[in-house]
């Protein structure tokens, strides 16, 4: 889509994130929840039952304020909760625990390329509980099944200011906002619905439409595409945009009405009267500012410095995601040439991870047996030819290229077979031989390629240069 | 006879229950040999828990409230859940679908509420019994006014909240009520203290309330605002006459003022309802409680269970307590309530300063009779609440004790005290007592 | 306080918001009630709060947090539900 025109839009996200704390906001039941049965990490907090009370998480808050410092938003020296009231089957109590009068965070912003993106406030809440709409959609289920494993698990609400242009800076905005949520180690981008996004989007000043619940960077970009499309055609055949909340299918990559705008339900908020004030003292946000981790400006510009590479690579190293930073720095300490590393996974492993369509962590690539590749061909157990190969089996597989090699038996040939080899295809090809002695130097070039297709990669162009004209001469 | 068998025939007579525990168990420990009740919105592992409501009918908590643990581990036998008015809401205890408590003075009249059934079997029990109650706007001192028992209202926090069935988080107390302000005094320091489980409750130490003697020079506060009109004069004298004995024995009389009495019903009510109001959001008919066949779509389900549940004074206060926080209305009504609470507390702190308790009566009439309550609009039952909201509402702890009677019926002295000045107050109510 | 009149589509409001059904009889005996209790609100009127702070609590209370730690609720989550499909609690569909 390079040259293609962004379509101008207004757009303001409100995009949640789970905080990877071990426990849930107000309970103590696990958050490692993905590949649990429904309802068995639940306990009377996170199902509402009567008599029990929420107890906060101090690590939820300490996230939240990393985000904010991040963000370069104002901390709130003082923060409290509310009750955000309405009813609906997946909140177990009918009202969410959240954040209203007083957010954790005000202000800020994000640099998206060189335009600036406000962000009006940071503040943490609860999730509600996962729906199973079984026999349909949301909108034509028969019926519908409740999983609360996820009925609490902390979110934290980072909305922007209408800054947004477009959905290609929406994405951009989000891809950054994630990886910098990642630096923070407050985050993990491989959880299923980690990261979920509502968007306000209006065209040409006219009303703003809210698209619900979008799951990842993919599904907002496509949302966000599918309603700007949507708006511009409406107005384009003279009909008017009518403020209301949209829910985005992502099996069909539509929009549709999920209610009008005076439907909605007033929230009627009290503040949470089981919860006290919680005061960000100087001295927890100093300290939480003094130990902020690393951020991905700072990553790439480091990496260039520490290792000698070039900004390209370090960008795409750092940009790739938290992992592949610390893959690349892990490499570096088993293998002596920090440049060659990043050729080597900018070039040739990024490149056979999206063939496969893998991320890092779902391959089983390791630092220890990615550098194996590069010191096995250092020390001539293959060549530089056979290496490019042999990685998109590595990605593949997995297996440590040592394995892979001793498998299929790919390594170099020992200097006295290939003189065998090549003795043969000397013998077989005496007009080659004719013609190069007859002054046609090219025909040396004929039998370095017939040697080369019979060792296949096993030989090293160089060497077998070298004894096919050592051949020649000897002849 | 054992007291499971004892309580349930006095129960035939009186109404007190909604359940009764399987059997007695007893331990070791400074309850050894009490048996506690507990008010039905307490929960009680494995014992059916209401908290007065159709909407929780078949309940059966999985866990103990902490006064509970607290109980057994001090040897308690825990006796069952004592009726209640629907989630506390009520002056008389008759807002319930379940049993409605008659009083043991007087059949025909009302124990009182919301801690009805508490009140009542505290006063016929005669064997060594101790009630949880829980007070909100007045429901552990009403009762045990109107019952002739001693009821005890903790400050805010002294008792953790964890396993209470809430109505308005910010204003709910778990209390005690006894035959004698040294029984209460016990059962108030076995509850009291830190929890884990209760983000609102108070670590400070909790003193030995048993440990009662005559508090030397007791200054004892009488404000104006509680006394005259609107209380029922025979029970002002009985409540005079009460104090006058207290002259005698050396405590000083001093006249203060709490300006912004008035104004503690409305802002007490608005508080409570706003808070109420989306506590009872939860009961909709999913994971626990009354459930129907699930059919319509979540608005028609919801819809059903609670029309189904909920009785009309819960009705009532949920549409209160929507309005009250609705956008537009948020801060006229709510906030503002919010804000008049502060005065009501400023009040109090500047009286302490003067006094080391305040006496009042608790109720500005003794019990009415059940005929008489039927005659009631909505708001009347609210203004019987007049003199034990403001306390309520500022959180600081209050003790009704029996003073006398008026019509044959008794007649309770509050007495009210500092944040935290609870062994002061039982102290004072000793001495009362002993008059 | 902002005048408000009790109107019976009031009442209609806060009874769909609160998720509860009433009968016209009910409509009536619940608008007049309202109003009456609302009216006697409006005596906050008379107390000035401007520079009061409100008062969530009665008493001060510490900030109460907890550690990050997971510790399992040992219990039969589905013990008190009538309607589940094996582990998953049944509920009402959204539309």
């Amino acid at each position: 889509m390079g040259g293609r025109k962004p379509v101008k839009a207004t757009i303001g996200l409100e995009i949640h994130v789970q905080l990877n704390t071990e426990s849930k906001l107000f309970c103590s039941c696990t958050t490692e929840i993905d590949d649990l049965e429904p309802n068995t990490a639940v306990c009377p907090i996170c199902l509402g039952y009567p008599g029990s009370k929420p107890k906060l998480n101090r690590k939820a808050v300490e996230h939240g304020i990393t985000i904010g410092i991040a963000l370069e938003s104002r901390i709130k020296p003082v923060i409290r909760f509310s009750r955000k009231n309405y009813f609906y089957p997946d909140m177990s109590k009918n009202y969410q625990i959240t954040q209203y009068e007083v957010p954790l965070a005000e202000g800020g912003y994000l640099m998206v390329g060189d335009h600036r993106v406000g962000i009006t406030r940071v503040h943490i809440e609860e999730d509600p509980a996962k729906l199973v709409h079984v026999g349909g959609g949301i909108t034509n289920a028969r019926e519908t099944l409740i999983d609360y494993n996820r009925a609490g698990v902390p979110l934290v609400e980072i909305v922007t200011e209408p800054d947004i242009e477009s959905t290609e800076e929406a994405r951009d905005f989000l891809k950054k906002l994630s990886l910098i949520l990642e630096h923070l180690r407050v985050y993990d981008p491989s959880g299923e619905g980690s990261l979920r996004v509502d968007a306000n989007v209006s065209i040409d000043g006219g009303n703003r439409v809210e698209v619900k619940n979008i799951t990842g960077f993919r599904n907002v970009e496509k949302a966000l595409n599918y309603e700007v499309v949507r708006q511009r055609s409406a107005v384009n055949m003279g009909l008017s945009i009518v403020r209301e909340t949209r829910h985005f299918d992502a099996e069909t990559g539509v929009t549709s009405t999920l209610r009008l705008k005076e439907q909605e339900e007033d929230y009627g908020y009290i503040a949470e009267p089981d919860l006290t004030q919680i005061h960000l003292s100087e001295e927890l946000v100093g300290g939480l500012r003094a130990s902020m981790p690393e951020l991905p400006d700072q990553r790439i510009q480091r990496l260039v410095d520490q290792y000698g590479i070039t900004r390209f690579q370090s960008d795409i190293i750092v940009n790739t995601g938290l992992r592949m930073s610390i893959f690349y720095e892990k490499c570096c300490e088993l293998y002596p040439d920090s440049k060659t590393v990043a050729n080597w996974l900018v070039t040739y492993l990024l490149k056979s991870l999206n063939y496969e369509g893998m991320s890092l962590e779902e391959s089983s690539v390791a630092p220890e047996t990615f550098t194996e590749l590069l010191t096995m061909m250092d020390d001539g157990t293959i060549s530089e030819r056979l290496a490019k190969e042999l990685i998109k089996d590595y990605v593949k597989t997995g297996k440590s290229p040592r394995k892979l090699v001793e498998e299929k038996n790919l390594a170099l040939l020992p200097v006295d077979e290939l003189r065998v080899v090549v003795g043969e295809v000397v013998s077989e090809n005496q007009k080659a031989v004719d013609d190069y002695r007859s002054g046609k130097t090219k025909a040396a070039e004929y039998l370095i390629g017939q040697v080369l297709r019979r060792v296949r990669a096993r030989a090293a162009a160089n060497t077998v240069r070298e004894l096919v004209l050592e051949a020649l001469k000897g002849n | 006879m054992n007291s499971l068998k004892r309580a349930k025939e006095l129960d035939q007579e009186y109404h007190f229950m909604n359940a009764f525990a399987d059997s007695l168990d007893s331990g070791e420990g400074r309850l050894k040999g009490y048996t506690v009740s507990v008010k039905d919105n307490v929960c009680v592992k494995g014992v059916q828990s209401t908290a007065g409501s159709k909407v929780l009918e078949g309940y059966v908590p999985p866990f103990d409230a902490t006064v509970i643990a607290k109980c057994r581990a001090e040897g308690a036998s825990i006796l069952g859940k004592t009726t209640q008015d629907e989630f506390g809401f009520g002056t008389f205890n008759v807002n319930t679908p379940f049993n409605k408590p008659l009083n043991p003075h007087d059949p025909e009249r009302s124990t009182g509420g919301s801690s009805g059934g508490a009140a009542c079997i505290t006063a016929v029990a005669d064997f060594p019994h101790l009630a949880i109650s829980e007070s909100t706007g007045g429901s552990i001192s009403c009762p045990a006014s109107w019952c002739g028992v001693v009821g005890v209202t903790p400050t805010y926090g002294r008792v953790s909240r964890w396993g209470l069935i809430d109505y308005a988080n910010s204003l709910d107390k778990i209390g005690v009520m006894g035959k004698t302000v040294k029984e209460a005094a016990l059962l108030l320091s076995v509850i009291s203290g830190p929890d884990k489980y209760d983000s609102t409750v108070l670590d400070t130490p909790v003193p030995d309330y048993t440990e009662l003697e005559s508090v030397e020079e007791l200054k004892v506060g009488v404000p104006k605002e509680y006394y005259g009109e609107g209380i029922n004069s025979d029970v002002e004298k009985t409540i005079w006459s009460t104090l006058k004995k207290l002259e005698s024995k050396g405590a000083k009389l001093i006249d203060v003022s709490l300006p912004h009495t008035k104004y503690a019903l409305s802002s007490y009510y608005i508080i409570a309802m706003a808070e109420a109001s989306t506590n009872l959001s939860k009961f909709s008919g999913l994971r626990y409680g009354l459930q129907e066949h699930i059919e319509g779509d979540f608005n028609q389900y919801f819809s059903k269970i609670r029309t189904l549940g909920f009785g009309d004074e819960s009705k009532r206060r949920v549409m209160l307590g929507t309005f009250t926080r609705m956008a537009g209305y948020r801060d006229a009504y709510y906030l503002k309530a919010l804000k008049v609470r502060t005065k009501v507390i400023e009040d109090f702190k500047h009286a302490f300063e003067a006094v080391d308790v305040l006496a009042a009566p608790t109720m500005p009439v003794v019990a009415p009779r059940f005929d008489e309550i039927e005659e009631l609009e909505p708001i009347q039952h609210y203004m019987m609440d007049i003199l034990t909201v403001a306390p309520n509402l500022a959180g600081i702890p209050m003790v009704s004790v029996p003073c006398g009677t008026s019509e044959d019926m008794p007649v309770g002295l509050h007495l009210m005290a500092d944040h935290l000045q609870e062994h002061t107050m039982l102290r004072a109510a000793w001495e009362v007592e002993n008059l | 306080m902002a005048e408000i009149a009790v109107t019976r589509e009031l009442v209609k409001e806060l009874a769909k918001a609160a998720r509860l059904v009433l009968s016209e009889e009910e409509t009536d005996k619940y608008t007049q009630q309202l109003s009456v209790i609302l009216d006697a609100f409006k005596e906050l009127d008379e107390v000035p709060t401007d520079g009061v702070e409100p008062s969530y609590h009665p008493i001060e209370i510490k900030d109460s947090l907890r550690e990050d730690k997971p510790e399992k609720w040992e219990w039969d989550p589905l013990a008190n539900v009538k309607d589940h499909e094996g582990k998953y609690i049944r509920g009402p569909r959204i539309k």
